[in-house]
């Protein structure tokens, strides 16, 4: 049987190598995924792939605590959305100093500015946003999940990340206030 | 939907990077690895700690043990040591001299060496 029904980890400590190749082969079917939402959650594709090898090792050592191969999505998830907010915190006490992105000259045709506006005025608004905020922001519209899954994968009440939704959902608003009008 | 969102969605669409990296697969299947051989030495090596510590502690106790053991040396009034039995030889003519055909080249030449250069300083 493949997938996480096919073992139930920690229960028989005795079988170590099969049950550590079973959890490489759980964690390494995960990468593709974890590396796409890392770099949406973080904006930058290399913090992403060391977030990702961060959170992939810490699974691998702490292998012993998962009960239940059921849940290891949610517990691998949680483990990745920790390593990002981990990231975006260091990212905020150490913030890099942006190189001049506006100095371009945008050629003057229409739509296509607009575009670049647009996206530009979003991205910003992104990247202000608390390292909370940003994560379920980007679970609820990237990743399309339910309130009630980002609480499972986030370990938060559903209750915290409406809360969260509708104060980041707030200050996108603030901060790109030309983006907000009904289609 | 509102615009917002609309903008908000395209936007984390366009930062989407695609398929992950082969070396980051690489990379964290090697940090397993390390990892892993890392706890099989572990074992290992607190094995070899705590005989390394018994053998010192066994070492210091057999060093107190055996100089305990071992009697000091009577003292108090008692005959002295006996003069060396072997008494040394006369000197003959030509002791302590260099004879043969071995010439101290190096150190001959070093010493000229030494001897111009303090000369060319002065």
């Amino acid at each position: 049987m493949d997938g996480p029904q096919a073992l139930r980890l920690g229960e028989r400590p005795g079988r170590v190598t099969d049950a550590t190749d079973d959890f490489a082969a759980l964690i390494d079917a995960r990468i593709d995924g974890a590396y796409r939402l890392a770099t949406v959650i973080l904006g930058n594709a290399l913090d992403a792939e060391d977030a990702v090898a961060d959170a992939a090792l810490n699974a691998w050592r702490s292998r012993s605590r998962l009960r239940d191969a059921d849940r290891f999505d949610a517990w691998f998830g949680r483990i990745l959305v920790n390593a990002c907010r981990d990231r975006l915190r260091s990212r905020r006490r150490h913030p890099v100093t942006q190189i001049e992105a506006m100095a371009f000259e945008v050629p003057d045709r229409g739509d296509f500015r607009d575009r670049v506006h647009r996206s530009d005025a979003i991205a910003r608004a992104l990247d202000a946003l608390d390292p909370d905020e940003r994560i379920v922001v980007v679970l609820r519209f990237w990743a399309d999940l339910s309130v009630e899954s980002i609480a499972d994968r986030i370990g938060i009440p559903e209750g915290t990340v409406k809360s969260r939704l509708n104060r980041a959902m707030g200050h996108l608003r603030t901060a790109a206030p030309s983006l907000e009008s009904e289609p | 939907m509102t615009d917002l969102e609309t903008n908000l969605r395209a936007e984390l669409a366009a930062r989407d990077p695609g398929p992950v990296p082969a070396r980051l697969v690489a990379r964290i299947a090697a940090e397993r690895e390390t990892d892993a051989g890392r706890r099989r030495l572990r074992p290992w090596a607190a094995w070899l700690a705590s005989g390394l510590a018994t053998v010192a502690v066994a070492a210091a106790l057999l060093i107190v043990i055996g100089s305990l053991s071992v009697r000091p040396a009577p003292v108090g009034a008692g005959a002295s040591a006996l003069p060396s039995p072997a008494a040394p030889g006369p000197l003959r003519p030509g002791d302590g001299v260099a004879s043969g055909g071995f010439v101290p080249v190096a150190q001959v030449v070093a010493g000229v060496l030494a001897f111009i250069a303090l000369v060319r300083l002065a």
